[in-house]
């Protein structure tokens, strides 16, 4: 492997991740302080992602908390979108496709998901 | 639902930091411990389980994979590939698993616990250190030449064999992540390294890439279909992945040895008691 490839394609990468999880406990984080103050508001399901985005911006405690999951599940899901653009930069056709193939299966599961 | 008090939550999640320390020390995922603790200890239903493990699974592989890539022991293309195996897995088993029999994931969650316990009695110390020799993969046609211009600049060159055996492995591993919410490190690693030639540090750190896709592929479908229950998910992610914090800081100060036969006892024991539960 070409050294340059390698960097160029590791470093977007960790960034992504990095990023990922700190959005995602920055917001359990505050849903579980939120919900000291209030915790009758604390449910024991998810919604859509809709319905969570509303919440949040609500100071919903439970919409911080499953917005915090959403975005930890979406972490991985966004690594392998920067690596199919990363892929893609460098004119590595074969794995672009290798990963824009994982974000397609991807999101099948998820919107075919519930049956 | 499963409807955790407060208390139960709090409890859930020195539990989930305690099977995060111990998962890191020994080289485990959070999947292995934390499910047992969940369903045995809270009485939680074995999906909503699950469904917390994967989550916390994603946390800490995920956390993991930014130190390795960013040290640059991941091979990236390796893992893409195997991804597009091990994925497809996780989607036929996160899409199965609601016609599944609880007794039925209890039942094979406990082999697995049993070939994890025989895995840890045959696994060698070391190998994850992120310190010492970097790897570089050549293709299979590389000449003698080549291999030794690596060597002199301080890289250990490798050849990738067997990518069949690596995607069934990989497929496995998925719908096993599916079912049972582990992130399937305990297969990928050892057909990397034992089949595919790849070396031990590669492995672990591009298994631990992998296995963020690998569990988001079938927490997606959990999220979809309302498994996802906040109350175990949040106190789970937060403490396996403060968990595997500590566990790093702590593994040059206990012994290992010692403690992975400890654990090697505990693991089978928790999985005759879940095989008897289920009968």
């Amino acid at each position: 492997m070409h050294k340059k490839n390698k960097i160029d394609i590791d470093r977007p990468i960790a960034i992504i991740l990095l990023s990922g999880v700190l959005v995602s406990v920055v917001l359990l984080l505050g849903g579980i302080g939120m919900s000291a103050l209030n915790p009758d508001l604390v449910e024991k399901s998810v919604g859509s992602v809709g319905h969570e985005l509303h919440e949040t911006i609500k100071l919903n405690p439970s919409g911080w908390m499953n917005l915090g999951i959403f975005v930890l599940i979406l972490t991985p899901v966004m690594r392998v979108i920067a690596a199919a653009f990363s892929f893609a930069w460098i004119k590595d056709w074969k794995y672009f496709w290798v990963a824009s193939t994982i974000f397609v299966a991807m999101m099948v599961g998820f919107f075919y998901g519930d049956g | 639902m499963y409807d955790a008090t407060i208390v139960e939550s709090i409890g859930i999640f020195f539990a989930a930091v305690v099977a995060g320390t111990f998962g890191a020390l020994l080289g485990l995922g959070g999947g292995i411990i934390v499910i047992p603790v969940l369903t045995m200890i809270f009485k939680v239903p074995i999906k909503e389980a699950i469904a917390a493990s994967l989550v916390s699974v994603i946390a800490t592989s995920t956390s993991a994979a930014i130190v390795y890539v960013e040290k640059h022991f991941v091979n990236i293309r390796l893992g893409m590939t195997l991804e597009l195996a091990t994925t497809i897995g996780a989607l036929l088993a996160g899409f199965t698993v609601v016609y599944i029999n609880s007794r039925a994931l209890a039942l094979l969650f406990s082999a697995i616990l049993i070939y994890t316990a025989l895995n840890m009695l045959r696994k060698k110390e070391g190998g994850g250190s992120l310190d010492g020799d970097t790897y570089i993969e050549v293709p299979p046609q590389a000449t003698r030449r080549e291999l030794e211009a690596h060597i002199s600049d301080g890289r250990t060159p490798y050849k990738i064999t067997r990518m069949p055996l690596g995607m069934a492995a990989s497929f496995v591993a998925g719908t096993l992540s599916g079912l049972l919410g582990i992130g399937g490190g305990i297969i990928k690693v050892p057909v990397m390294q034992l089949f595919m030639g790849v070396p031990m540090r590669v492995a672990i750190a591009t298994s631990n890439f992998m296995i963020g896709v690998t569990a988001a592929a079938s927490a997606l479908i959990y999220y979809s279909r309302g498994y996802i229950n906040p109350l175990i998910t949040v106190p789970s992610a937060l403490g396996v992945l403060l968990g595997a914090q500590i566990g790093v800081k702590l593994v040059h100060k206990v012994k290992v040895r010692v403690l992975t036969q400890v654990f090697v006892v505990v693991l089978i024991f928790t999985a005759i008691q879940m095989i008897v539960r289920a009968i």
